[in-house]
């Protein structure tokens, strides 16, 4: 176990490069559709089903019997038949709670899981009951679908993947994201931003320089980010949006129009399978009337009647008018944000099956002033450039000189007295980044803080999203306003925060123990906890070793020092019997393992004990009497360490 | 420093000159050291983001995804301060904050500023005239919005637009000047600024922000 620890850490173990060549692919873990890419031959693209298919549904079945089906069956067969044991849209739910998911609920057929208030996450119950399910494993099921279409088509293991996410989600739904990919046995190289994607995808194909908005109406979130491309380097202006804002809330708003026209109350809910329907058959016209200016809908009432009618694309656009409009505040603001106005625009980049609407993209073309890109396939683009990153990531021979620089979408701050948050990381900042704060401890011997982290623009702490909360233990026991605490909070690149802290007076390290407020189970946490133990163990044997060696250097040359200056002093066998033990531990301070150092010091010690004991007394002998013990104590010390300091720089 | 990856003593650069492995920070230091960018107030701001991005690209974590633990952390930890610089220095009135906080004046403090002596730190309080100058200001404000008038308020936005211009104006010659007192200087001007700031800021919010709402 130590031995296999210690392996992960060796320098210079990293996978040879050529061995991951071409097994990393992107994954747009979709609302509605997931795909999967590769780079084949410098050019990303998406992998097909046997029927010729990239996108497969983002849904899932649970049978009564433990089957789970993926995909276009799931979503298209069993929805109807089972449409509880049927999870779509997932990530509508990924990192949020049972409080959150409270509005995503109006109109969808799940049954959840009953849950305490203090759960942190939702889980569908489904299997018929028999199987309570969270977006993390429902997510994780459709990773394992895709995970096995690359690795038919690759003929071998996936190596490392490049999931996107909206830019606009926050620490725990990436948080969820990211545990879904472990969870379907995935090594997630990187959490990507679903615009910055596309922009690589763009930015790759048209090689041009530029200042570019991507618009990004999935099925269940919207984004809008603002890039400048150049020279090779991504730069991310600005981002916005909103998590819950896509192509399903035009279905849902197009379902409440048929649901009042067949004489239904919509808000009464119904049964699970009728809501899948009605939504179907809203789905199904808003695609219709993407080329036609009318197409027939029917509604099974609750009372088994069916209701049919006809719903013109003008009625479908007033439905959806309410929903798109709650796009422009973002963009406006984005722009806002970048320091830019629609005139310094050289692109305005369509991504999402939503923006295949005229309507959206007649929106669009008004809110920017331009005509919008939309030679890439607005539903591919986002894995297309996923691939182009995991690929960079693996170190495959893309151009080397390609960097994104994304931004943190959400302030992050720390609840302070009085409920008031004071911002530690500002929107739009470039990722990685950090802050630190220090704290000062109001009572005695106090050794822990709480802190509680918020992710959101407001400005008291029960208006923003609680994010996380930090107990920090371990603190010295000193007075009151003694020990300052400093508090790192760093967001790396995938968009995660991670908190460290320090006492300042001791250098103590104080532990930090997590508690998030959403999003991952318990057994989650669990593991999330073991893992940082793992690399804590890690750099805590590290730092042994390298303390151990030290001190090994420091008493070899204190006792070669004491050897040539009073030789005298040996007695008997001592000399060889030292010299030995010298000759062992210098060969046992080449090696890595500072337990075996350590006994070799401990050796050193006790076969020069008597020696270095006469060399005392000599010392006392010699006219140094009547001063302190302590003090010729702490010259031999000194001694030692300056021959220690001297030994060193002949290195 | 020790070079982690090989063992051997080398030069804290970015990346050891012995095996070419990612070295971590040595210290912490100053932004304008960190992007090598000469320590004043007036920088060719296009040669500065050049440095920055050249910097970034070299040590990015894009770069290390695949490189072991002690890569990946000296990778984020050369980012994290690269960005920090790069967002301080891009800025003109953090760069200019920034450097009179390295000159020994710290201007974050909302009742005037901190210098840095011998044995601390001593507080130097705002302005009268200033702080006098705003009340007026924030009660022509609150008379003009109540009366509806436009014509007002743009002459007071204009007022204080052209204060807030002067004063960072002020401090940045200051700041470039470097001659005996500047400092103090260009810190008295910078709280002028935020102050100035603040009020703008409180009217384009439509006037929501209050006074010393920044702090609870």
């Amino acid at each position: 176990m130590a031995e296999a620890l210690f392996q992960i850490s060796e320098p210079g173990e990293s996978r040879s490069k050529e061995a991951c060549k071409g097994r990393a692919a992107g994954i747009d873990l979709g609302t509605t559709n997931s795909l999967i890419a590769i780079v084949n031959a410098g050019e990303p693209q998406c992998l097909p089903d046997e029927r010729g298919e990239a996108l497969v549904p983002s849904a899932v079945y649970y049978g009564a019997d433990g089957t789970i089906a993926v995909g276009a069956r799931a979503r298209h067969e069993l929805a109807l038949v089972h449409p509880k044991d049927t999870i779509v849209s997932v990530k509508r739910f990924m990192g949020r709670g049972p409080n959150d998911a409270e509005a995503t609920r109006k109109l969808t057929p799940y049954v959840f899981a009953p849950s305490a208030a203090s759960d942190p996450v939702v889980r569908f119950s489904v299997a018929q009951g028999k199987r309570a399910v969270t977006p993390i494993e429902v997510s994780a099921d459709i990773l394992r679908a895709l995970k096995q279409r690359a690795e038919a088509a690759l003929d071998g293991p996936l190596d490392g993947v490049v999931i996107t996410v909206p830019a606009y989600f926050d620490d725990g739904q990436r948080q969820a994201t990211r545990d879904a990919g472990r969870l379907a046995g995935l090594e997630v190289l990187r959490l990507l931003n679903e615009p910055t994607a596309a922009a690589l995808a763009y930015g790759l194909d048209k090689k041009v320089d530029g200042t570019f908005a991507v618009f990004d109406l999935g099925g269940g979130t919207f984004d809008i980010s603002i890039l400048v491309l150049d020279g090779g380097v991504f730069e991310v202006k600005s981002t916005g949006g909103d998590s819950a804002l896509g192509g399903d809330d035009f279905d849902r708003a197009i379902a409440e129009v048929l649901l009042a026209r067949a004489g239904e109350d919509a808000a009464a809910g119904g049964n699970a399978q009728a809501a899948r329907a009605v939504l179907d058959a809203a789905k199904r016209a808003k695609e219709a009337l993407t080329t036609a200016h009318e197409t027939p809908v029917s509604v099974t009432r609750s009372d088994r009647s069916v209701w049919n009618g006809v719903l013109t694309r003008a009625e479908m656009e007033a439905a959806c008018q309410p929903v798109l409009n709650r796009c422009a505040p973002a963009c406006k603001q984005a722009m806002k944000d970048a320091h830019i106005t629609v005139g310094n625009l050289d692109g305005v980049i369509l991504v999402g099956g939503a923006t295949r609407m005229p309507l959206v993209r007649a929106f669009v073309k008004e809110l920017f002033g331009q005509e919008p890109l939309a030679d890439i396939d607005p539903d591919q683009v986002v894995a297309l450039g996923a691939a182009v990153q995991a690929e960079l990531l693996a170190g495959g021979d893309n151009p080397g000189d390609i960097v994104l620089l994304d931004v943190v979408p959400l302030s992050l701050g720390l609840e302070m007295m009085g409920g008031v948050v004071e911002k530690l990381i500002h929107r739009n900042s470039t990722v990685p980044c950090g802050a630190t704060q220090t704290f000062t401890t109001y009572a005695d011997n106090q050794t822990g803080f709480d802190l509680h982290v918020v992710q959101g623009e407001r400005e008291m702490a029960h208006e923003g999203r609680s994010l996380a909360r930090f107990k920090l233990t371990g603190v010295p026991p000193l007075p009151a306003g003694m020990a300052r605490l400093e508090v790192t909070f760093t967001v790396d690149a995938d968009g995660i925060l991670s908190v460290s802290a320090q006492e300042l007076m001791t250098g103590q390290v104080a532990s930090v123990q997590v508690k998030p407020s959403y999003g991952l189970t318990d057994e989650e946490v669990e593991r999330m906890l073991l893992d940082s133990y793992a690399h804590a163990d890690e750099d805590v044997r590290l730092r042994l070793l390298t303390e151990q060696r030290v001190e090994a250097e420091r008493i070899l040359s204190a006792t070669r020092a004491a050897l040539a200056a009073t030789p005298e002093l040996l007695q008997g066998d001592e000399l060889p019997r030292i010299e030995e033990s010298m000759a062992a531990l210098e060969s046992l301070k080449g090696g890595t393992d500072h337990n075996a150092i350590h006994k070799g010091i401990e050796n050193l010690d006790l076969t020069s004990k008597n020696f270095a004991a006469r060399r005392m007394n000599r010392a006392l002998e010699q006219g140094l009497r009547g001063r302190d013990l302590g003090v010729i104590e702490h010259e031999i010390e000194e001694h030692k360490v300056k021959s220690h300091g001297s030994s060193e720089a002949s290195h | 420093m020790i070079c982690w990856s090989c063992q051997k003593n080398v030069a804290a650069t970015e990346f050891c000159s012995a095996c070419g492995a990612i070295l971590p920070l040595d210290g912490r230091p100053d932004h304008f050291t960190l992007i090598g960018a000469p320590m004043r107030f007036s920088q060719d701001m296009a040669a500065l983001e050049r440095r920055y991005k050249e910097s970034t690209r070299a040590v990015h974590p894009d770069k290390f995804a695949r490189a072991d633990a002690q890569a990946r952390r000296a990778a984020m930890q050369r980012t994290v301060a690269l960005n920090e610089a790069w967002r301080t220095l891009r800025d003109p009135i953090a760069r200019a904050e920034y450097l009179v906080r390295l000159l020994g004046i710290d201007v974050g403090t909302e009742d005037g500023t901190l210098r840095r002596t011998e044995t601390g730190q001593e507080k130097v309080a705002v302005d009268p005239t200033l702080l006098a100058d705003m009340m007026e200001k924030r009660e022509a404000l609150m008379e003009a919005r109540e009366q509806e008038d436009y014509a007002a308020l743009a002459r007071l936005a204009r007022q204080v637009r052209a204060s807030y211009e002067q004063a960072l104006l002020e401090a940045q010659t200051a700041l470039d000047r470097q001659a005996a007192g500047d400092t103090e200087r260009a810190a008295k001007c910078l709280v002028a600024v935020r102050y100035y700031r603040r009020f703008l800021d409180s009217f384009e919010d439509g006037g929501h922000a209050s006074p010393g709402a920044q702090h609870g």
